[in-house]
């Protein structure tokens, strides 16, 4: 069986964190005493991600998702439980670790504010020991693949947030990390932007099989860019699987939008709850053990209705997540 | 070499960083020459209001004293800049130093062509103390005396890194840092013979700043160095030692912002 | 100007302040430790040439100066200059222009209300320190009152003058040269450094014409009571024409400044 390339068994982390009071007496108070409790960002979480993965770590603000991945790269050091990155203890072995992983922490820049991005470059392949032929070659994929030749000699500060984010993406792939990790990387970036982002991700993963985790609060590009997701809620982990299953499992209904010819003069059709939502359209909605074909065939089968047009509505990820979120789980 | 390669590629950095900004940087070393001697100027002043100023020392050694010091800060902050570890443990910028391969202290490396302030204001020191002052330059004792200079910037470079990594423990450390350098500036610019003998021990010992100027100069001037001298590699290296020792363990202790 | 902004500004500078325990109590303690310095030198100074006074300042009346030129600090001081100037660079000066209040006098209050802290519990605060410590001199009743009247003036100056180089901005985006530039003026010619008797005597013409004595030799040498009533009164009233003068020139300034901004702003 394949080797795990990162293992996370048990996995906790603890903040002690002062609790200040708002108000001015409170801020005098806290001059002299302050209340220290203490915070679980990770409460004992496990998973394990293969060679080639593209996995989402989804969750909301202070879920956890950033804590974990601070605990991956070797930032933070875990409280309890197990964690390999590459066989490595990412805090204990962080030097050893550095060279095979590239990180983007969305809000913070790698690149020199001043200088165009190009002199980044040089210095991470200066910081990397990068062998100039691969860097020339890399150079060359990222340039392209991310279409950002014109950018590379613009000083950053003149960049737009897209245009520098792709800069940013270009630079941690230089070193061919054998793992990036993504902390919302699409931040702010418009769409066309994001495209880019997308099919540039995909492409150096499919050629050299490398590994990506992404936190991102854009479930359209998680869902374009992973197979795979781990959802984080309170510190725990509340769903680890394919994304497809994510719907098949939490998808508990799905509406279907009719339209007729001319409008209807009754309440319900076939047993269903007819809700008009335009002057001929209709829609209906079925929970997930319904059989949507079988009331369809009748409904078309019905020669004193012309039905125009069907759609079939799925709840999409946002509205998953967010029901899972609200503890409308199943 | 890697390291070598990446001073070359921070340095060049640091340099087209600088010269986006042509008119301050030139602006800045300039008015900061001035800065430069406002201990000379005070100097000066006791000098002209006095008839024998500082106990043992005349107007001349003592700017030549503050040259040296120039010339150690001068090169200090051209290639390095430790305090900015307050603001990177402070914005969680730090965290971008860990994930680098690179070791983290070298990546405080920072070529700051500003500091040629200080290098400029020693050089002006130099020319007028050096006429007026007797010096001791046989090869032996100019040996001696670069080793001094190393010291010197050895115990620039570990005094920053201890002070700095207060910022792991006390994340707003501002006030520390600022009053810490006030302090070591302040007095280690006069002859340490005005201090009284506890203090001097403490500035040859647990807080070596004797050894930034004071030692270099008194030595090369011919004075009474011996007490400073022979404690000087010990004192500094073992503090070196306890400041690396010290921001290492704030290092373990970081824990992010955790945002 | 609304005494309301004075008060809410006071309030959050202290709840800011309040936050960073550590590092307040590390300023206040850590604070009259660098005065020792001062003390060593001027103690040796007096005792290797052996004599009670220079320029007529004795021993305590040096140290004395260089104690409250430090407490002067605390009142006066405030990061004006690159306030303004990032305003300036980043085009926040235009939420000003729309606003139905002058930049400057805004300005002048807003800081006061950030220095509030620093001069309510700070200043006293140090002071008490190096007074113990160093039995530094203290005003009698009528001379200290002179003193506070004084130090009014004195941040005005002070800030007055650091606005106008905040103001340079505009004309060039480097305002921590210009914030360089004026505490580099202020550090030689106000009397911060050393007791203006004491300096090299072709310094001392230039430092009668400019206005800078008067942020710190003036308003120390009245608390050292070394004016008489009347002649303190006379200082209070060229600081106030002192004031006046800077202020219609940081105006003129102001106003040149501001046609600048729009052209660039197109």
């Amino acid at each position: 069986m394949e080797q795990p390339i990162i293992r996370v068994k048990d996995l906790s982390k603890t903040f002690r964190t002062h609790k200040r009071g708002a108000g001015f007496i409170n801020s005098l108070k806290s001059f002299i005493k302050r209340d220290v409790f203490v915070k679980k960002a990770v409460d004992r979480i496990s998973f394990d991600i293969k060679e080639g993965e593209r996995v989402a770590l989804i969750g909301q603000n202070g879920a956890g998702k950033s804590t974990t991945v601070k605990m991956l790269t070797g930032i933070l050091k875990p409280t309890n439980g197990e964690i390999s990155v590459l066989n490595l203890h990412p805090f204990k072995e962080r030097t050893k670790l550095n060279k095979n992983y590239g990180v983007i922490f969305g809000q913070r820049h790698n690149l020199w504010w001043d200088v165009p991005a190009i002199d980044s470059y040089y210095l991470f392949k200066a910081m990397y020991d990068i062998r100039d032929d691969d860097f020339e070659k890399r150079l060359k994929i990222v340039r392209s693949s991310l279409g950002i030749k014109e950018y590379l000699n613009t000083p950053v500060r003149k960049l737009s947030l897209g245009e520098r984010m792709r800069c940013e993406l270009g630079l941690i792939f230089m070193h061919n990390p054998k793992i990036v990790f993504l902390d919302e990387p699409t931040i702010g970036v418009d769409v066309v932007g994001k495209k880019k982002i997308t099919e540039f991700l995909l492409r150096i993963n499919k050629r050299f099989n490398t590994t990506i985790l992404l936190t991102s609060h854009d479930m359209k590009d998680v869902e374009n860019i992973c197979k795979r997701a781990i959802i984080i809620e309170g510190g725990k982990i509340l769903f680890d699987d394919k994304i497809g299953y994510l719907k098949r499992d939490y998808i508990d209904s799905k509406t279907l939008h009719l339209k007729f010819s001319k409008p209807l003069d009754q309440k319900t059709l076939f047993g269903k709850d007819l809700e008009r939502i335009g002057t001929s359209r209709y829609q209906i909605i079925f929970d997930n053990k319904e059989d949507i074909g079988r009331f369809l065939k009748q409904v078309l089968d019905d020669s004193s209705k012309e039905v125009l047009d069907v759609s079939i509505i799925e709840e999409d990820l946002n509205e998953i997540i967010r029901n899972i979120f609200e503890g409308k789980r199943k | 070499m890697g390291l070598f390669s990446y001073i070359k590629e921070k340095t060049l950095i640091n340099l087209s960083s600088h010269a986006e900004y042509r008119f301050s940087t030139i602006a800045v070393i300039l008015i900061s020459i001035i800065f430069g001697f406002t201990t000379v100027f005070i100097t000066y002043s006791v000098y002209s209001i006095t008839e024998k100023g500082v106990p043992e020392w005349s107007f001349y050694e003592i700017t030549f004293m503050i040259g040296i010091y120039q010339l150690i800060m001068g090169l200090y902050h051209l290639t390095f800049d430790i305090e900015e570890l307050s603001f990177d443990v402070k914005e969680g910028t730090l965290d971008q130093k860990l994930v680098s391969p690179l070791n983290v202290i070298l990546q405080y490396y920072n070529f700051n062509i500003e500091s040629f302030s200080s290098i400029i204001a020693a050089v002006v020191m130099f020319i007028i103390a050096i006429p007026n002052i007797s010096l001791n330059l046989s090869i032996s004792y100019l040996v001696f005396f670069v080793i001094l200079l190393v010291i010197s910037l050895l115990s620039i470079f570990s005094i920053k890194l201890l002070t700095s990594s207060t910022a792991f423990f006390i994340t707003e450390n501002h006030s520390i840092v600022e009053n810490l350098n006030n302090i070591r500036s302040r007095f280690s610019n006069w002859p340490m013979n005005i201090y009284p003998k506890g203090l001097q021990l403490l500035f040859a010992t647990v807080f070596p700043i004797a050894f930034i100027c004071f030692v270099p100069a008194s030595f090369i001037l011919g004075k009474d160095v011996s007490f400073y001298f022979w404690i000087s590699p010990i004192a500094v290296i073992l503090f070196t030692l306890v400041s690396v020792k010290f921001f290492n363990y704030g290092l373990g202790k970081y824990s992010g912002t955790g945002s | 100007m609304n005494l309301r902004v004075v008060f809410e500004t006071f309030k959050i500078a202290l709840k800011d302040r309040m936050a960073y325990r550590t590092d307040f109590i590390a300023d206040v303690l850590i604070g009259p430790l660098i005065f020792l310095v001062v003390q060593f030198l001027w103690t040796n100074i007096y005792t290797y040439n052996n004599i009670t006074e220079i320029n007529g300042f004795t021993l305590n009346d040096s140290i004395s100066y260089l104690a409250v030129s430090t407490i002067v600090g605390y009142f006066v001081w405030t990061w004006v200059t690159t306030t303004v100037g990032m305003k300036i660079k980043r085009g926040d000066f235009a939420r000003y222009v729309i606003m139905p209040i002058n930049f400057l006098d805004y300005t002048l209050v807003e800081l006061f209300g950030r220095k509030v802290p620093s001069m309510l519990i700070k200043a006293p605060l140090l002071f008490l320190l190096l007074k113990i410590f160093f039995n530094v001199h203290v005003a009698d009743l009528p001379h200290f009152i002179l003193f506070i009247g004084s130090m009014v003036f004195s941040y005005l100056l002070f800030n007055i003058f650091m606005f106008i180089m905040g103001l340079l901005t505009f004309w060039q985006e480097s305002f921590w040269v210009f914030n360089m530039l004026g505490s580099a003026i202020i550090e030689f010619f106000s009397g911060w450094l050393l007791p203006i008797d004491f300096y090299p005597s072709f310094m001392k013409p230039i430092i009668e014409i400019l206005p800078f004595r008067h942020i710190y030799y003036s308003p120390i040498m009245i608390f050292l009571e070394k004016y008489s009533i009347s002649s303190s009164i006379q200082v209070l009233v060229s600081q106030f024409f002192s004031v006046i003068i800077l202020y219609l020139l940081a105006r003129l300034i102001l106003r040149l400044g501001r046609a600048k901004f729009t052209s660039q702003g197109g």
